[in-house]
């Protein structure tokens, strides 16, 4: 304000007075504005306090959920091979080491495993940590014994976490207490980021002196003033852009910080709030994902070399990137090793013997998180018809699923490399050729793994749940079933002759068999195993639309299907999960159970939100079931899927279905032994012809993966009300086991043929139909 | 039918062993007496009819099972009945030791109230042994416990599915069901299923 000079006296007296008037006028005016300020600063101070507060107590990230894999159970007699479990524990990130001493390391020799696990909290209990023995004896446990020689009946090892769901920003991160953090995180933190922590109020007046002058000395701007306490308000509460006003709140509110809370509180919010990586689109904050991210372990296990590497990253994730920049995260590693020597928290010898020693970092791709995004897309649909996405990307629940990792694996490599023989083979013609598949267990309709593509781990096109395509042949078993339902049997005889439908349109339906013939007549069994389309053409008229439509929704078909003729040969498209569904309620004896690939949803602390239960609901009588059971083992001994068994042991029962589209579009295969159903499509995204059928194509994958799973062989127990009988098969009459042509068959009691052949002849019995005999071994 | 019943609970009482393989009995009670000429071989052994080409079949550890019991109306009691007797017995006796934990602290924890938990336990029994009628029974009884009448009679009636060969497994089971109706309020259910529970 500038003052002017009074032209006269009286003016100036006047101004004199003005001028007094005015001074106390403006002192008046300086001392409300310095209430005001006062005032708008107190509030402010006040409503940054209580920002401060509010944020610091209440919930301070969104926690995505975790989604975990099924823990390994294991116990005396579980199938499971040393490299099985070996690879169970390196996706867990155990350490294989000469003695194993401490939580997350193995000890691994040819028929023994010594293992120290780390323990979890189930929701249904913990699970303590235990270091045990296990000795293997071919593929299986044969003793489980404690540290102290006690035998363990039951032990499980800790779910792999397989992924998680995230906010829009992608942040992600493990909570960590301070008490779980290494001494030396907390000495290299401070060594390196804000030597005074312990001793300045938010600020540090001499760490900004001392950053100046390292800065003036070296005439680059080379270090920050900025405390630990700084960092965490810029992060925590302020938004990245580099504003004045952003750089003022800075202090005032690192200061109330400081004022309100214990140094270890805030050094512990800063463990979990520093942004340490970047892993696609996912930002990696905080020291306990970091250490999982880049060393595959729970921060409590690092070593000094390792921990050092994580303090380094802090000046700058990216440019420090271990992965793509070693050399330079080296130097960096061992500097912050320098400091540590420096402030006397390590010796000489400690410090030179980790800056030997290599980064130790785990391959990206190793990393079990982002490995099943197939898998996950179940889990995810799943959630969200319960969960709001808020709730699934911030309140941290934990969901466990039933995804079993060694069965992916199994899965996983056999469709691929069945792919890549079919290209190599057909060449041209088999490119771009894709695939699905679904496994489950069928004694629990739990989903163990899913295949959505050969690319497995692309995120795109989820061919398992979304490629819905004609199920050819695979649709079968449900006419031949409503067919034994109307009061066939398996010995009777059907017409295989050419079939002429007229639908309401006008169109005429005139299916074929796949060698262009027809077979006259022949049992129904074989109509089955052989995969007669006109014959099955024949049946299912004969029995109506409606009923083949009604039995595919007891198996568990959700739509209603389209009553044409065509219906009968499997014109009705279907995914593979949708597949796995109707199979899995014939696998399991006519009781049809939801397929479920969550088990439990629980909160952060642990306690159950959801749970998904064994829902079981007998749909088919086992009786009726046991018929189909036996038809499509004959699809594998001795009809379509012959193939199976020139690579799988003929000890090994299983049964199944191949299915062809029309015009060859479609390649399918679903089978089940006694613990693992399999449903697997390959086919082409463009809905193109392929160069062979089911049993060409889809078989082999299914073989390949069975060969390798080598699951329990399908038993099924004797269920009442159906007994055996030798029937002839020309003629659908009873026979003699003596004679040629004759074949056991079940039957429902009573509905057995009545007449009998006599062959009159006691010659050996040329064929053999022994097979189904293991089917009633028991364990 | 009945009379066959008794007496295969009464051997087991007395604890009858037999030597054998390690299979589970099949019966099938609702057969009518061997109906014709050619009566099936003993049971357990396999039908020595000469095996060619085609598939062979190698059983690796166990014999197959084809049809058992029965005969015991036709002289040859003793045998085929300590034969059924033994593989009951030993059938309970080869459960895992794993599930058989599982199943006790599963009845604990149903014990006090804890319905989720023991569902969970079970849960892991019954992934280690999905065959073991005995992890249905547990299941049902703890769906029954929490009132899901549905339910605990589905399992119950998949837990007698599984124990074809084993009279006192059905007999539980089947007592289970009639429980089950009983407390849903089905009283003819409940009826028809303890004279099914009879028969064993």
């Amino acid at each position: 304000m500038t003052k002017k000079r009074a032209p006269n006296s009286r003016r100036r007296r006047s101004k004199a007075i003005k001028k007094r008037s005015f001074l106390s006028r403006f002192g008046g005016i300086l001392l409300k504005l310095t209430l005001v300020l006062m005032v708008v600063g107190g509030i402010g101070l006040i409503y940054l306090d209580a920002q401060v507060r509010d944020k610091f107590e209440g919930k301070r990230w969104a926690l995505p959920a975790k989604v975990y894999a099924r823990p390994l159970e294991l116990y005396v007699g579980q199938k499971l091979s040393v490299s099985d479990l070996k690879r169970e524990l390196q996706g867990l990130g155990y350490a294989s080491v000469k003695k194993s001493t401490r939580p997350g390391t193995m000890e691994v020799a040819r028929t023994r495993v010594r293992v120290f696990t780390r323990g979890f909290f189930f929701p249904d209990g913990e699970e303590p940590q235990r270091h045990m023995l296990i000795s293997f004896k071919g593929n299986s446990i044969s003793s489980i014994r404690s540290a102290s020689g006690q035998p363990v009946s039951l032990a499980r090892l800790e779910p792999v976490l397989i992924g998680g769901i995230y906010t829009k920003e992608n942040e992600d991160r493990d909570l960590i207490r301070l008490d779980q953090a290494p001494d030396s995180l907390r000495q290299a933190l401070i060594a390196v980021e804000d030597r005074d922590f312990y001793d300045h109020a938010g600020v540090s007046v001499r760490g900004i002196a001392r950053a100046m002058w390292v800065n003036v000395r070296s005439g680059r701007f080379a270090q920050g003033g900025s405390t630990l306490t700084q960092q965490l308000v810029k992060n925590f509460y302020l938004t990245s852009d580099r504003t004045l006003a952003r750089k003022l709140l800075e202090i005032p509110m690192a200061l109330l910080l400081d004022a309100h809370y214990e140094k270890d509180e805030i050094l512990e919010a800063y463990l979990n709030e520093v942004y340490l990586g970047q892993s696609g689109a996912r930002a990696v904050h905080g020291f306990g994902l970091a250490s999982q991210y880049y060393f595959a372990r729970p921060i409590h296990e690092l070593q000094l070399h390792q921990v050092a590497l994580l303090v380094g990253l802090v000046k700058g994730p990216s440019f420090y990137d271990p992965r793509r920049n070693p050399e330079r995260s080296k130097k960096r590693r061992n500097l912050v090793l320098r400091l540590l020597a420096d402030g006397g928290d390590i010796t000489e010898a400690e410090m030179l013997k980790a800056q030997k020693l290599p980064l130790g970092v785990v391959k990206q791709q190793s990393l079990l998180k982002g490995a099943y995004p197939a898998y996950l897309d179940l889990v995810k649909r799943q959630l969200r018809e319960e969960y709001p996405e808020e709730a699934l990307s911030s309140e941290g629940l934990r969901v466990f699923t039933s995804l079993d990792p060694t069965v992916q694996a199994r899965a996983e490599t056999a469709l691929v490399k069945t792919v890549s023989r079919l290209q190599k083979r057909f060449g041209q013609r088999a490119d771009r050729l894709q695939g699905g598949m679904v496994v489950t267990d069928p004694q629990t309709a739990e989903v163990l793994a899913v295949v959505g593509g050969k690319n497995t781990r692309y995120q795109g096109f989820n061919r398992a749940l979304d490629a819905r395509r004609p199920i050819g042949s695979l649709v079968k078993p449900a006419v031949f079933l409503a067919a034994l339902e109307e009061g066939y049997t398996l010995a009777s005889l059907l017409d295989d002759a050419p079939i002429r439908v007229e639908m309401e349109d006008g169109q005429i339906w005139e299916p074929r068999n796949f060698d262009k013939k027809s077979h006259g007549q022949v049992a129904l069994h074989r109509s089955l195993s052989n995969s007669y389309n006109l014959s099955t053409a024949q049946l299912g008229m004969s029995i109506g639309l409606d009923n083949v439509a009604e039995m595919l929704k007891r198996l568990g078909m959700e739509r209603d299907p389209k009553r044409y003729p065509s219906l009968l040969l499997g014109a009705e498209s279907m995914t593979p999960f949708e597949v796995a569904t109707l199979y899995q309620t014939i696998a399991a004896n006519g009781f049809r159970m939801p397929m479920r690939a969550i088990r439990l949803v629980t909160t952060s602390e642990g306690e159950e939100l959801s749970r998904y239960p064994l829902e079981v609901d007998q749909a088919v009588s086992a009786s009726q079931m046991h018929l189909i059971q036996y038809a499509l083992q004959e699809v594998v001994r001795e009809g379509t899927a012959r193939y199976v068994y020139s690579q799988l042991p003929a000890s090994l029962n299983v049964a199944g279905k191949t299915g062809t589209s029309n015009g060859q579009r479609d390649s399918w295969f679903a089978g089940f032994a006694g613990n693992r159903l399999a449903v697997v499509w390959l086919g082409r995204d463009d809905n193109s012809k392929l160069p062979f059928t089911g049993s060409g194509g889809a078989l082999r994958a299914w073989t390949e993966y069975i060969r390798r799973e080598q699951p329990e062989p399908f038993l099924a127990a004797y269920p009442e009300g159906v007994e055996y009988h030798w029937v002839d098969e020309k003629s659908g009459y009873l026979s003699d086991e003596l004679c040629e042509g004759a074949q056991q068959v079940p039957f429902i009691v009573g509905t057995e043929p009545k007449d009998e052949v006599d062959c009159g002849q006691r010659d050996p019995v040329q064929r053999s139909f022994r097979w189904f005999q293991q089917w009633f071994r028991q364990e | 039918m009945r009379k066959l019943g008794l007496l295969a609970c009464t051997l087991i009482l007395t604890g009858c062993v037999g030597g054998g393989k390690n299979i589970a009995p099949i019966e099938d009670r609702s057969r009518p007496v061997v109906p014709r000429a050619q009566v099936p071989p003993p049971s357990g052994s396999i039908i020595n009819a000469p095996v060619e080409s085609g598939v062979t079949v190698n059983a690796i550890d166990h014999q197959p099972v084809q049809q058992v019991t029965q005969r015991a109306q036709s002289g040859t009691e003793s045998t085929n009945d300590s034969w059924v007797t033994a593989r009951a017995a030993e059938r309970e006796h080869r459960v895992n030791p794993a599930v058989v934990a599982l199943l006790d602290s599963a009845r604990t924890q149903a014990r006090s109230g804890s319905y989720s938990a023991a569902a969970s336990t079970l849960e892991r029994a019954q992934r280690i042994a999905p065959r073991e009628p005995e992890v249905y029974y547990e299941m049902s009884r703890v769906r029954m416990k929490a009132g899901d009448w549905q339910q605990a009679e589905q399992l119950a009636l998949k837990g007698v599915q599984l124990s074809a060969g084993s009279a006192p497994m059905m007999k539980k089971l089947w007592n289970l069901i009639a429980d089950i109706r009983d407390d849903a309020g089905d009283r003819t259910g409940a009826q028809r299923a303890r004279i099914k529970a009879r028969r064993y």
